[in-house]
């Protein structure tokens, strides 16, 4: 490792070309940064390969499932490996209107951004007033340790705390779980979202959270098991200890008088 | 003693910031106390440096950003001369209180191309997304097969700011 003293507090060094030796570099140069090595090859080379597979029609048919054909761009758009606008232009000129859907996506990465150069600082307080009532509890351990005893949810989790990245679609599930079902404060949510997120981006994180909570959306985000089910394939309600006490087994309208009984002032 | 500052959003040597002036040292930090302050995990600086290592003649750091800008000038200047940092414009409140620290260091803020030119209400996704649809997807774009061969114009954001001086 070629490292350079300059201040006694700075240290230069070369990055080692080997993907694994630059691994271990990082793990020795920042002993206090704890979690899991990245599974994901950040170069710039491999973001283009990635764009390059992106079949778009694909993405707008099956995207909303679990097992459906994503994207897996997001930790490149948020460090600018790739950026929006090539993204567009390269998959427009691909398939045309086919990549109506994808570019829509991408559109509401760009969108949160302005959000951000508009309201700076106060993206991190509620934008509107709530539609509904809204918990402020901390995130209690058993949603960061992966323990609630809900399949989906645990699985989630894991995924996030183990690999960085949820899908989009997983990601909305579990913010309405922890935002509505146990009523959490979603900045406490997101904060730590953001930090354990491979593709954490302040303004499409914490905006996110508020447009599940309903503080910047006309309604709050809530789903029942049939879509959960529908979009998992079933694959956690096979295997959920609590499949026959689900919190989520329930119309739209039943869940929800269970859990927005309180209207919000207004 | 001028430099190009690479922070966490602009991990790549295509980005137009990159091409002038194209001899500008580049740097990039690793800032325990940032680290620290965004709660990243290993994961994020291992990506981070997978970004790096494919940009070319790019000198990485660990140490504060006060300390590595000031490592900098007086080594590469003698005397040493007030060090100016370009870097990219970004929205994220988060790099920009990162270079505040910066007291006395004049930042640049260096153009970005813009997705959409939209300049109405930002209430709603719905209003922002009929402006850049339109620009992405011209009139009759959506009922036609054929291919789109132009992004659309694209203004770009300008955001030059020198932090105040003390």
């Amino acid at each position: 490792m070629a490292i350079t003293a300059l201040k006694t507090t700075v240290v230069e060094f070369t990055l080692l070309a080997d993907r694994d030796a630059r691994y271990q570099q990082i793990r020795e140069l920042f002993p206090e940064v704890e979690g899991a090595d990245c599974d994901w090859n950040g170069t710039r080379e491999a973001a283009l390969t990635a764009l390059a597979n992106v079949d778009a029609p694909a993405y707008a048919r099956t995207r909303n499932h679990l097992d459906g054909n994503v994207s897996r761009l997001s930790p490149y758009f948020r460090h600018g490996v790739l950026t929006l606008n090539e993204a567009a232009r390269i998959t427009i000129s691909k398939y045309g209107a086919s990549a109506h859907k994808f570019v829509f996506e991408l559109a509401w990465r760009d969108y949160w951004r302005r959000v951000w150069v508009e309201r700076g600082t106060g993206i991190h307080a509620p934008l509107e007033a709530p539609k509904v009532a809204l918990g402020d509890l901390p995130l209690p351990e058993d949603i960061r340790e992966a323990r609630t005893g809900l399949a989906c949810m645990d699985s989630f989790t894991r995924d996030l705390t183990e690999s960085g990245h949820v899908h989009n679609h997983a990601r909305m599930w579990f913010a309405s779980y922890v935002v509505h079902h146990r009523k959490v404060d979603w900045r406490a949510a997101a904060d730590w979202y953001y930090g354990e997120l491979l593709d954490g981006d302040r303004a499409s994180n914490t905006l996110s959270w508020q447009w599940i909570a309903s503080t910047f959306s006309s309604k709050p985000y809530i789903f029942n098991r049939e879509n959960l089910e529908k979009n998992t394939g079933g694959t956690f309600c096979e295997t959920c200890a609590n499949q026959t006490s689900c919190p989520f087994q329930s119309s739209y309208h039943a869940l929800e008088v269970k859990l927005f009984r309180t209207a919000a002032a207004p | 003693m001028k430099f190009l500052l690479i922070h966490d959003e602009m991990l790549n040597a295509e980005l137009p910031i990159f091409e002038a002036p194209a001899n500008l040292p580049r740097i990039f930090v690793f800032d325990p106390a940032f680290i620290s302050q965004q709660g990243w995990r290993r994961r994020r600086l291992q990506f981070i440096a997978d970004a790096l290592s494919s940009i070319p003649a790019v000198r990485v750091f660990k140490g504060t950003l006060v300390d590595v800008v000031a490592s900098l000038a007086m080594a590469e200047s003698v005397p040493p001369i007030e060090p100016h940092v370009v870097t990219q414009a970004t929205p994220n409140t988060d790099i920009q209180a990162w270079l505040a620290a910066l007291q006395t260091v004049r930042v640049e803020f260096a153009d970005v191309p813009a997705f959409a030119n939209h300049t109405g209400s930002l209430s709603r996704f719905s209003k922002y997304w009929s402006s850049a649809e339109a620009q992405w997807f011209p009139k009759g774009f959506l009922n036609s097969a054929g291919q789109s061969d132009a992004p659309p114009t694209t203004k770009k954001i300008r955001s030059v700011r020198t932090l105040a001086k003390s």
